[in-house]
């Protein structure tokens, strides 16, 4: 029989190899090699893409580890059948879970105790045996494996023409012999071919964070490490042939394949008599009868039928358990007031939405139950539970991790790759490159986006390097494109959880997250469905945290109980908003492109909202779907079918596929395809390389439409759909799920605006817009906001209603305000600098205060001294309650405190910190950059008594070191709460000047990232008005060609990929904002001007409706303040 | 006295004013007098400090002997210079135009105080020679040696200038920022006490000569050499000092001046073992052309301790050595003398000829510390100490250059092997070994084989570009 390759090792051993395991398989098929063995480092991450490769290509895939061992080195496994495998699987758990991160090793106890079922080589240069002769200890230890490994063990024989390693082969051949232990030639592959060696250099650069200059010895000695041919290790081991021949034997011994692997979702506990199916019929049926109570009879008659066709499809799966365990998650949230909703083909199903896990009703909505789960899909469902990004989640997590056990449950993996700008750093640094050119280089692409052809070079010679002039720039060149997509490490999914019946580690090793408290599986969200491995995705959205937030404070302000659920869907306010653009801060709607094309698309039911969710994607601006779309709903262009059959497919969406559904439908009905084979077809495009497997299932498609009659130029015109969609659209289930949130998010923002956009900035960051934005688009709708405050505001942002709140000690005006009078009070978490543990503690100072002072008086004494012994008697803050069942929450202690406190009367005067003296005295663990923060933030003005700048002189004084050369400091002030008249001790300070105007936005952005103050532009509208350059206001509504100029601060450069190097910039001043286009030419132009500056006026040619297409940039030099962009740089 | 520090403040409040010209004329005799008595600082400031050192040292030369070099300039005591030159402005002009003339750019100031010259120099533009001294309150604060979280206070305060920051009471400075802050004040009032610390200290003496006619080899010029190592080393010796590096510049008729930096590894002053060593040096590279002039410069070293017991051994004297090295390199090539030290690189040839070094310490250093590195490995690998001698190394002898041979190959197998030298069978052989690397610039690669030749003992032998060649043997 034939060589096999026994000892190969790929990327996924991180840093120690040049070729990925499909390109390891490949190449192995290449040279006719029947069968490779993958031993990674400590990981099986790789053997999911090589199993799968190597099978394609018709080989065995041999999957197996390389365990470190306590002294360094590595001791090769392989796993002779499945109890081999989940030994191995065991053994690499407990090593990695037992130390830090990247410190694990395994010590002879684990090898001995997880030896069963593995077979054992003894390695190469870097083997345990290898170790253990250079320590003059190698028989002993090869006895000792012998003694652990009886019959599986080998001597491994590598050759790589390397004068040292022949000592070494004969000092093992000495040893096999004397111990009758048989030996196997291997060559010990780090790379697919030859020519990988030089990745493999720079790898060990990287590694040993050295350049490739001074690497040294660290690098290789020669190129011989390549997947070598049968022929090539005959003739490298013609002395010893049978070490080659032998191989094929040891190979064969191996019994186990990752397709043995039965994954077995957990089994759900039902009381006796019970299955399962029959629980979850009965909990189904049972909500169900909720969930429906307000719906037409017409509906209701429909849901039993659906529901027993979906039961019927799910007991033939045997999946009954997963949608038992999904609801018990779903209802912890519940029971936990964590607000969740299930998204992803889920929403697909009435039984999904019946148990209350998704909140779009599937029948009403007229969602494909196939594209769930369907009769012929091999595929699993897929349910996905969208959670408040935060502590909520993490809860929830964790939830799932005591409920199935640490070794039973853990986060998928993500395959964390060298991109654009990683790559160009890590190949850049090994080249020598400092961190000037390096940051140069960073900027030639953008994190994503690859160079195609010589793409790379002139973007080189365009930012002044000549790679044909420089062999160093040639080889960073090079091996940028050729490092790009290897694994760089494994990171944790954002949200898959992957949960097992009995112990997870005997499927997939575990290791430790970076983050506290989870765990990881060494597989990808791709790999476990390949293994058809469920997953349950718990992923956190910010806005989920948003809604939940304003939903607890739109009941503690205005009375409403609202819930996902009980938002009224017909709302015209919100539809008008939609149809004008007005949407920034709205969910999935409020990005450049959706404001353009919201006023063309004038969405006028909720399903008009899930078509523009899906619509801004890459898919159907590529496909060219989103123009015709547009067109045809302004009635510009007619509603045509590529095909009568395609009439019910495509007829919600004006004869436009938009959806994946759409494409699974398509193929189904006029190709013929079975539901398996649409989703294979689905699959197969996404791959981002045409492949084999692309060209064949595009194949079948032309084939099936042909045997149905479709005209060659409908099916190109389908095929090109396919093409456009497979690799960007969106799922129309998915697109439901968003739409009921942005749709939420707009019904807040707009009837409730005070209470959504306090919610969102103490959820922020989050969204598309900078906080800075968020606030001036609030005010421009009338929003008001209350200045930082150290005696009002709390950590969080809060809602305060006019006749509390005061404004520099004088009441605010009622009368200008639009939501019921409320105003937003900004907290102290956006100012910079300001530890949250320091913020909390000065408003829970202020809030202890208050109480003591409040006892002083019931006691009719003097303020207590005591402070300790009085504390006892102030009774505990009460819990926050009444929240709505399950879908509201005040989740954190730190956001029931910061309610209670709300919910309270204003918090007595007397608790109010009188000056800065006070507050250092009552918080001193607050640290002079904080204080000084606060100052210049404005927080320490005292109503006025002093400004900013006196705060700060103040504040200077307060926080002085102590020690011999500031003995005539006054820190040393007891407690300035006694001295109501501190604040204005002020000392000499008529030096300072008061900030004004520009310089206190200036501050306002620079301390806190927002300001309430005027625009930065508002300072220069005269100016700009005399020059006649028109505010962003004046240039919605212009005729077309009129050219005209418009200034305002840049919130947005956007290049997408698909628009063909067009930017498109955004400027914002007092009156909005204003939308350029800037053809690529002239980017080129004004590049730096465009880059480099915050503020600029652009002359611009109307083309349509508020977008100007730009022809000339100019700077505005005398603003200076923060402007924060959503951009490309 | 009361009249004095009436003065005495009149001067300090207006202290620009007695630079504007005309003005001093009306200044009574006492004034007179207590401006005589101030003392004056000039400061250059220059951005190409470093290159144009010599010049900058030169200028400030023509105006004091108190010279301290800075990093970015020089600055210098000018006080007394008023009754030679005029006011601190004509200073200023004079020492402008003594720039001007020796073509060197840079910023000019002249101020009461060390530290002002400075900052005024150093906050000037480039283009602006001469300022007034009032603008001292407009000079910036990031100019003045206050730390930088201090400096983004004051930028929040809007204290941006000296100005500024003089309506600030002292006091309240102190209170917050330390009685340190002082220093601060005592500089933005122009009241700082740096002096100038004289730091321009000769590192080496030289010695040139313009000759009458070209010569056309370095050894014509020998006696002329001598006569200048006599004056050279006896300034050194003035010194207390001694040498160890000589650079030679030989100006060329046609061609460009010709450099020689001559070092040994110890200081010495003897005459004849620099002369033999320089023309040793000057025949491995001789200049391209006739020489015109000559120009040695012997840099400062301590002087060799030489103090001998009666009882020390007798050791060969270094320059013995020396000359000898330099006698192999005339024959050999400069490049294939030297000490061997292996390199921690891929290369073809693994190690590398260090000239500088002396046998002797590199030999013991290595051995030492080879010796060093095998024990602790030993010692770390067992985990007991170790007392075992390191292994015995099979010795290999370097052919420089190479043998060439051919070799007969037969089925792929090494038959018989036959050089210049000698010719036998192959007996036996290893290989083939390959070593390849440096793919990033000049890509090497070789293969070697090992073999016995049958009565010639063991050789390495590489095929290269076609061709066998024997590298070495092994002893």
């Amino acid at each position: 029989m034939s060589f096999c390759e026994l000892h190969t090792r790929s990327a996924f051993s991180f840093l120690s190899s040049g070729s990925q395991p499909q390109r390891l398989a490949a190449r192995a098929a290449e040279l006719n090699i029947p069968c490779v063995a993958l031993l990674d480092r400590d990981t099986v991450a790789g053997s999911v893409r090589f199993h799968f490769e190597a099978k394609e290509h018709g080989i065995k895939p041999i999957i197996g580890a390389e365990i470190t061992m306590d002294d360094g080195s590595l001791l090769p496994l392989v796993p002779l059948n499945l109890a081999g495998y989940q030994n191995l699987s065991k053994l690499i758990t407990t090593i990695k879970l037992r130390n830090k991160k990247g410190e694990h090793f395994a010590t002879r106890a684990d090898v001995e105790n997880h030896s069963p079922g593995l077979m054992c080589f003894t390695g190469g240069a870097d083997g345990f045996i290898h170790n253990a002769i250079k320590q003059n200890r190698g028989l002993v230890d090869l006895a000792w494996l012998n003694y652990v490994f009886e019959k599986r063990l080998y001597v491994e024989l590598q050759r790589h023409h390397l004068r040292h390693e022949e000592n070494i082969n004969q000092i093992l051949l000495g040893y096999a012999h004397r111990l009758k232990v048989p030996y196997f030639a291997s060559n010990g592959a780090y790379y697919a071919d030859q020519t990988d060696r030089e990745l493999f250099d720079v790898f060990t650069c990287i590694k040993n964070h050295t350049t490739i200059y001074k690497a040294g010895k660290l690098l290789s000695e020669n190129s011989e490490r390549y997947l070598k041919s049968e022929r090539q290790m005959q003739r490298l081991f013609e002395d010893y042939s049978e070490a080659v021949e032998v191989t094929s034997d040891i190979a064969s011994r191996v019994n186990f394949s990752l397709e043995q692997l039965s994954y077995n979702f957990p089994d759900y506990k039902v009381p006796a008599g019970e299955t399962p199916a029959s629980v979850l019929r009965k909990k189904t049926i049972e909500r169900s009868h909720e969930r429906y109570r307000h719906e037409t009879k017409a509906l209701r008659d429909q849901v039993l039928p659906r529901l027993e066709m979906e039961f019927r499809v799910i007991d033939m799966k045997g999946l009954a358990g997963y949608f038992l365990t999904v609801t018990d998650i779903s209802d912890f949230c519940k029971t936990n007031n964590t607000l969740s909703q299930g998204r992803g083909s889920a929403a697909n199903s009435v039984v999904c939405y019946g148990l209350g896990i998704t909140a779009v009703e599937p029948i009403k909505n007229k969602l494909l139950f196939e594209r769930f789960l369907s009769e012929k899909y091999e595929q699993y469902p897929d349910i996905d539970i969208d959670l408040p990004s935060g502590d909520d989640r993490e809860r929830v997590i964790q939830h799932v991790y005591q409920t199935y056990g640490r070794r039973g449950s853990g986060m998928t993996a993500n395959v964390i790759c060298y991109r654009g700008k990683s790559a160009v750093r890590e190949v850049g640094k090994t080249f020598g490159f400092g961190a000037d050119v390096l940051d140069r280089l960073s900027k030639l692409n953008s994190h994503y986006e690859t160079f195609k052809g010589d793409e790379l070079n002139r973007r080189l010679k365009e930012s002044g390097f000549d790679p044909t002039e420089d062999s160093a720039l040639q080889h960073f060149a090079n091996l940028y494109q050729r490092i790009l997509d290897f694994p760089r490490h494994l990171g944790q999914h954002s949200g898959g959880m992957v949960v097992s019946l009995g112990r997870l580690d005997g499927i997939v090793p575990l290791e430790p997250a970076s983050m506290q408290d989870r765990t990881i599986i060494q597989w990808d969200k791709d790999d476990c469905e390949r293994l058809k491995i469920v997953k349950i995705d718990l992923l956190g959205l910010g806005m989920m945290a948003v809604l939940r937030d304003s939903i607890t404070l739109i009941r503690e302000h205005h009375g409403d109980d609202l819930s996902l659920y009980k938002v009224p869907y017909d709302d015209p306010a919100v539809y008008d908003a939609l149809q004008k653009g007005d949407t920034v801060g709205m969910f999935q709607v409020e990005s450049r492109a959706q404001i353009a094309f919201l006023p063309k698309s004038r969405p006028a039911n909720f399903y008009d909202i899930v078509v523009q969710v899906a619509i801004i994607r890459p898919g159907p601006i590529v496909g060219n779907m989103l123009h015709s779309y547009i067109k045809r709903r302004q009635g510009l262009e007619a509603v045509t079918y590529p095909h009568p059959s395609l009439k019910p497919v495509l007829e919600r969406t004006m004869g436009v596929p938009l959806f994946q559904e759409q494409l699974l439908k398509m193929a189904m009905d006029i190709a013929g395809f079975t539901g398996s084979e649409a989703e294979e077809l689905r699959r197969a495009m996404g791959f981002k390389r045409p492949d084999k497997k692309m060209e064949k299932v595009g194949q079948s498609l032309r084939d099936g439409m042909t045997r149905n009659n479709i005209p060659p130029d409908v099916q190109e015109q389908i095929v090109n759909y396919v093409k456009a969609f497979a690799n960007y659209g969106f799922p129309e289930s998915h697109a439901y799920s968003f739409a009921l949130l942005a749709y939420a998010s707009a019904y807040f923002i707009i009837h409730y605006r005070a209470c959504f956009m306090a919610a969102m900035f103490n959820n922020y960051p989050l969204g598309f817009y900078n906080a800075a934005t968020l606030v001036k688009d609030a005010q421009r709708h009338g929003l008001h906001f209350l200045p930082l405050d150290i005696n009002r505001s709390d950590y969080l942002f809060k809602v305060e209603e006019v006749g509390t709140a005061c404004v520099s000690g004088r009441p605010v005006s009622p009368a200008i305000d639009t939501d019921r009078d409320l105003r937003v009070r900004v907290g102290l978490r956006f100012v910079r600098g300001l530890r949250q543990e320091i913020a909390e503690k000065i408003v829970e100072k202020r809030w202890t205060h208050s109480r003591l002072c409040r006892l002083a008086e019931r006691k009719s004494c003097a303020f207590p001294s005591d402070y300790p012994d009085d504390l006892a008697a102030v009774p505990p803050p009460k819990q926050n309650g009444g929240t709505a069942a399950g879908l509201c929450s005040d989740t954190t202690e730190k956001r029931s405190f910061s309610a209670n406190r709300a919910a309270e009367p204003q918090i007595c005067k007397c608790g109010w910190y009188k000056s800065i003296e006070d507050l250092v005295a009552r918080v001193p663990e607050i640290n002079k950059r904080e204080i000084r923060a606060l100052s210049l933030a404005g927080a320490l003005n005292f109503d006025g008594h002093i400004h900013r700048r006196e705060a700060l002189w103040q504040s200077e004084l307060a926080i002085q070191p102590s020690g011999e050369l500031f003995e005539c400091g006054i820190r040393n002030v007891e407690c300035g709460i006694k001295d109501d008249n501190s604040a204005l001790r002020t000392p000499h300070s008529a030096f300072l000047s008061r900030m004004e105007g520009l310089e206190l936005v200036d501050a306002d952005l620079r301390k806190t990232g927002i300001s309430i103050g005027k625009h930065p532009m508002a300072f220069i509208r005269d100016e700009l008005t005399k020059r006649g350059i028109l505010s962003a206001k004046e240039t919605l509504n212009l005729k077309k060609n009129q050219v005209v100029s418009s200034a305002g601060a840049v919130i947005i450069r956007q290049r997408p990929m698909t628009a063909n190097n067009v930017v498109f910039i955004t400027l914002e001043d007092e009156t909005g904002f204003s939308n350029f286009v800037v053809m690529p030419d002239m980017f080129e132009k004004y590049r730096a001007v465009i880059n480099q500056n915050d503020f600029l006026i652009i002359r611009g040619i109307f083309e349509e409706r508020g977008m100007l297409k730009a022809v000339h940039f100019q700077p505005i030099d005398s603003l200076q303040t923060e402007v924060v962009s959503h951009d490309f740089r | 006295m009361a009249r004095f520090r009436e003065l005495r403040s009149r001067w300090i409040i207006r202290k620009s004013s007695i630079f504007e010209t005309g003005k001093i004329k009306m200044l009574k005799s006492a004034e007179v007098r207590l401006r005589i008595m101030s003392k004056l600082f000039a400061c250059i400031i220059s951005e190409s400090a470093n290159r144009d050192e010599a010049v900058l040292l030169s200028v400030a030369q023509n105006f004091s002997p108190r010279i301290e070099r800075l990093d970015d300039g020089v600055l210098f005591d000018v006080s007394g210079l008023t009754r030679l030159i005029g006011d601190g402005k004509a200073i200023e002009q004079n020492i402008v135009k003594e720039m001007q003339r020796r073509n060197v750019a840079g910023k000019v100031s002249v101020a009461e105080n060390a530290e002002t010259a400075m900052l005024l120099a150093r906050a000037r533009g480039a283009s602006e020679l001469v300022n007034p001294i009032d603008e001292f309150t407009d000079l910036p604060l990031r100019q003045i040696d206050i730390g930088a979280d201090t400096l983004n206070v004051f930028n929040d305060l809007g204290i941006h200038h000296v100005r500024d920051l003089l309506a600030v009471p002292t006091d309240e400075l102190v209170k917050r920022y330390g009685r340190e802050f002082e220093r601060v004040v005592r500089t933005i009032r122009q009241k700082g006490d740096r002096c100038v610390v004289p730091n321009i200290k000769e590192t080496d003496v030289s010695w040139s000569y313009e000759l009458d006619f070209a010569v056309h080899n370095f050894e014509q010029l020998i006696f002329v050499v001598n006569r200048g190592f006599d004056q050279l080393f006896a300034r050194v010796a003035y010194e207390g000092l001694s040498t160890e590096q000589i650079d030679i510049t030989l100006n060329l008729r046609k061609k460009e001046a010709k450099f020689y930096e001559i070092k040994t590894s110890f200081p010495t002053l003897e005459k004849s073992f620099w002369l033999k060593l320089v023309n040793l040096r000057i025949a491995l590279d001789p200049p391209e052309s006739e020489i015109v002039s000559v120009r040695v410069i012997a840099h400062f070293a301590k002087p060799r301790p030489d103090q001998r017991g009666l009882y020390a051994v007798s050791r060969p004297e270094p320059e013995s050595l020396l000359l000898t090295v330099n006698k192999l390199k005339k024959l050999v090539g400069e490049t294939e003398v030297g000490v061997p030290v292996l390199l921690n690189q891929r290369l073809a040839r693994p190690f590398a000829l260090d000239g500088t070094r002396t046998p002797s310490s590199a030999l013991s250093d290595a051995a030492s510390r080879t010796h060093v590195e095998k024990s602790s490995t030993l010692y770390a690998a067992s985990g007991v100490c170790s007392t075992r001698r390191p292994r015995s190394v099979i010795a290999f002898n370097y052919f420089r250059p190479m043998i060439r041979a051919s070799v007969v190959v037969r089925d792929g197998r090494l038959v018989h092997l036959k050089t210049r030298a000698f010719r036998g069978s192959v007996v036996e052989y290893s290989g083939v070994w390959r070593a390849n690397s440096r793919w990033w610039e000049r890509p090497w690669s070789v293969e070697e084989w090992d073999v016995e030749v049958e009565n010639n003992g063991l050789y390495r032998l590489r095929f290269a570009r076609q061709e066998w060649f024997l590298v070495g043997e092994y002893d």
